[in-house]
């Protein structure tokens, strides 16, 4: 199995690691893990694009958390990304993405950081249910220019 | 329509014009639209609670705390009954475009709460 899928079975894992009164720590990991494989998933099918595949893994590391998530947000705005006339089952892929990516951005960064926070085990499924879905989206998208526009945002600093 | 602080259209420096979001402005407004929502949710909700507040990136959002029934929350049913109620806000109240708020839902079941008594979630 690729990367990507070996961290979103490992989140799964981890969620369900208790039978019964799930650990704090493997709720956290289960987080981070599924966070991680959305992350990875998408930098992969980035930098597929470049033809030197020796090369990926170097371009794989300008990839940065803060810039993907802004991009992502961003396309979920209609003024800024209104997609008229583009086929409306391809947008709704991409959004379901990019929410899913800002969603698990926003969980991962209070599993790790915000000791004051509680999770139970429903919420962790629910959102590694959501990152195995928008895994189907990434697919579904593939090599369509709607999804290579939003994988080039990924990476690209917003011009003012 | 939302607020021109979610698209950053200006230098961060730039402060000549302060905007508020129109979630921060329209409380009143967004707490009608929710209880209208929360009505149709249907059995597999026994509640449905939110707070407005800013992300981890310091930008308007909307936190939805949703208590299912331990039915509803089991493992086969979860992601369709969330999915159901995610598309629910997403379509009938599209935060981020109506209010400039990003929205976050969240899901527990009944005996989750009934178990740790998080007074957020009451």
């Amino acid at each position: 199995m690729a990367f990507h899928d070996d961290l979103l079975e490992q989140a799964r894992h981890l969620a369900n690691r208790e039978r019964k009164q799930p650990r704090q720590a493997s709720l956290r990991r289960a987080i981070s893990s599924g966070y991680y494989a959305l992350f990875h998933l998408l930098i992969a099918e980035a930098v597929s694009k470049w033809e030197i595949a020796a090369q990926r893994p170097q371009l794989a590391r300008i990839f940065e958390h803060a810039r993907m998530n802004a991009a992502s947000e961003r396309v979920l705005n209609v003024r800024l990304f209104p997609f008229t006339g583009q086929d409306p089952a391809l947008v709704a892929h991409l959004k379901r993405i990019a929410r899913t990516f800002s969603r698990s951005y926003e969980q991962r960064q209070m599993a790790d950081y915000d000791n004051a926070r509680h999770w139970v085990r429903t919420e962790v499924l629910d959102l590694i249910d959501t990152i195995a879905e928008a895994f189907q989206s990434v697919k579904a998208i593939r090599g369509e220019a709607i999804g290579n526009d939003y994988l080039l945002s990924l990476f690209l600093k917003e011009r003012r | 329509m939302g607020t021109a602080a979610v698209g950053r259209t200006r230098p961060a420096w730039d402060n000549q014009v302060v905007i508020i979001p129109n979630g921060v402005a329209q409380q009143e407004e967004i707490a009608a639209a929710i209880a209208d929502i929360e009505r149709g949710l249907g059995a597999d909700v026994v509640r449905l609670r939110y707070n407005i507040g800013t992300n981890w990136s310091d930008e308007p959002a909307i936190y939805f705390r949703v208590v299912l029934t331990d039915q509803a929350s089991k493992p086969k049913r979860l992601h369709k009954v969330a999915s159901r109620i995610r598309s629910i806000i997403d379509e009938k109240l599209d935060p981020l475009n109506s209010w400039g708020l990003f929205p976050y839902i969240n899901f527990r079941s009944q005996a989750e709460q009934d178990m740790l008594k998080e007074p957020a979630w009451e």
